[in-house]
């Protein structure tokens, strides 16, 4: 087979395969076209058509033989590319696959704690802070209603106590009258005794003076015995008046400090509890805005694995690539073997084959002209409308 | 009652997306694997909106848009290209053969929400 044939072929492989080369994945297809250059160059030595003599002391393996030798080695890794590449392409469309259901849930579950936030922080109708505040406005003047009562209780409670003072004063007034009564009916006695005297020494005379007088002693003894009664029931009177008084001076005062305490520790518990709503309200707004964020992150990172269906499209776009390599070897292998078998090339077959290569070549070159992925990062900004 | 959207792609990754972003949006969305796919369900239903990849097997987005618009329910039906392809060529392929829009990918979920709501509402 023509030299100048070969290296072309081999050099038009190589450029095409540079043009694939996008990672160290293929490097071992650059191995295999060097490998193809020192086929090449074996053969540029050894310009025999077949079965070439001994180019050096030490090997006399023509080229052709060579690069049959080496077809099958080079289909298996052309095959076996072609079977990566279509594993990665599964590979990654698997695990995008999952990681969008991932991402979709997250989305589905931040939503759901949006709501819950929401419906937190707001009622159908008005704005849930506000009812809260309303509510607490209306327990601090229901208290403040109670308080007012009870106040007012300890107020009529003192009253109470004033007007039980007077009447004690009016039963210490009575216990005075009382010893003036005590006192007229001493007299009394001391006079019913006096008249008795008198009508004794009056004799027969008087024996009816000494009956009025006895009577007399008698109605002194019993006014004496009633007001005595009267002082004792009116004393008892006067101790429980003094013991009442006491007793609502005291719960008065009870009355007045609970109330004005209760007062003070419900004002606080109120404000701690506005205190308290203002930061759950708070929270929520902060918590919606994480959520926010989270979604634009959760967004951008959907847009990134979009990457899937744009390097599966390179990839395949690749596989094309590689079935052309393996084509245009094919027929590489073919004139080789031929010549190998004593069956020598023409020149002008060789040139046949050399037109199918550079049209498969062309076609390629057509296909990666169609290439539909020109992006070259993740970056989402085009959008037309007709 | 809820729009419905044709959603076509061979991506499975892709139409999951678009799906999720327009049914998280209240809207209905019926996908399709390939053009073929696509003209089929379109003619079981007819949809508010068809958002199509242009590189697919058997069918690809520029026939069915074509094979669509050749249907009278489909005349004034938006229909919207979603595709890695971005070259003024194919764009003013997609225009003359009945497209309302065209979207490059990789898209941005919102920015897709926003022209959807756009052209349907």
């Amino acid at each position: 087979m023509p030299i100048v044939i070969i290296i072309v072929m081999i050099a038009m492989m190589l450029q095409w395969l540079a043009g694939s080369l996008v990672s160290g994945y293929w490097v071992w297809l650059i191995h295999g076209g060097v490998t193809l250059l020192a086929v090449a160059a074996v053969y540029l030595r050894c310009p025999k058509p077949v079965a070439c003599i001994a180019i050096d002391n030490r090997s006399t393996l023509g080229a052709d033989s060579l690069l049959v030798k080496t077809h099958e080695e080079f289909s298996a890794h052309f095959n076996g590319a072609n079977q990566d590449l279509l594993q990665v392409q599964t590979l990654i469309g698997d695990a995008i696959d999952k990681l969008l259901g991932s991402f979709a849930g997250m989305q589905q579950l931040i939503e759901e704690q949006r709501a819950i936030g929401n419906e937190v922080l707001l009622s159908p109708d008005e704005d849930q802070d506000q009812a809260m505040a309303s509510q607490l406005a209306e327990t601090a003047e229901t208290l403040k209603m109670l308080v007012g009562s009870i106040v007012n209780n300890s107020k009529a409670g003192v009253e109470l106590v004033e007007k039980m003072e007077i009447v004690n004063a009016q039963v210490i007034g009575i216990l005075d009258v009382l010893g003036e009564i005590d006192a007229i009916s001493k007299q009394t006695n001391l006079l019913s005794l006096n008249a008795a005297i008198e009508a004794a020494r009056a004799g027969e005379s008087g024996r009816g003076f000494a009956v009025v007088a006895d009577e007399v002693r008698k109605l002194s003894a019993r006014a004496s015995h009633f007001s005595s009664q009267i002082r004792n029931n009116i004393r008892q009177v006067h101790i429980a008046v003094e013991e009442t008084e006491v007793f609502i001076s005291k719960m008065a005062s009870l009355d007045m400090m609970f109330a004005l305490e209760s007062k003070a520790k419900l004002d606080n518990s109120l404000m701690k509890v506005q205190l308290l709503n203002q930061k759950m309200s708070q929270a929520v707004v902060k918590q919606n805005e994480i959520s926010a964020r989270v979604d634009r992150v959760v967004g951008s990172a959907v847009t990134s694995l979009q990457f899937q269906d744009i390097a599966g499209q390179l990839l395949g776009h690749s596989r094309l690539r590689l079935d052309t390599l393996q084509e245009a070897w094919q027929k590489i292998e073919t004139l080789a073997k031929r010549e190998q078998e004593g069956t020598p090339v023409m020149a002008d077959e060789a040139d046949l084959v050399s037109l199918q290569i550079s049209e498969l070549f062309a076609k390629g070159e057509q296909v990666s002209a169609r290439n539909p992925v020109r992006q070259d990062k993740m970056e989402s900004d085009e959008i037309e409308l007709f | 009652m809820a729009k419905t959207v044709l959603s076509v792609d061979d991506s499975g990754s892709i139409r999951q997306m678009v799906s999720f972003t327009l049914k998280s949006a209240g809207y209905t969305v019926i996908e399709a694997v390939d053009g073929q796919d696509g003209l089929d369900k379109a003619k079981q239903k007819t949809v508010d909106l068809v958002l199509t990849d242009q590189n697919m097997p058997r069918m690809d987005g520029l026939t069915l848009i074509k094979s669509l618009r050749a249907m009278p329910s489909y005349r004034t039906v938006p229909i919207l290209m979603l595709t890695t392809e971005s070259g003024d060529a194919m764009k003013s392929q997609g225009k003359a053969a009945g497209a309302t829009g065209w979207i490059v990918k990789p898209f941005d979920p919102q920015k897709l929400l926003e022209v959807v709501k756009k052209v349907i509402g």
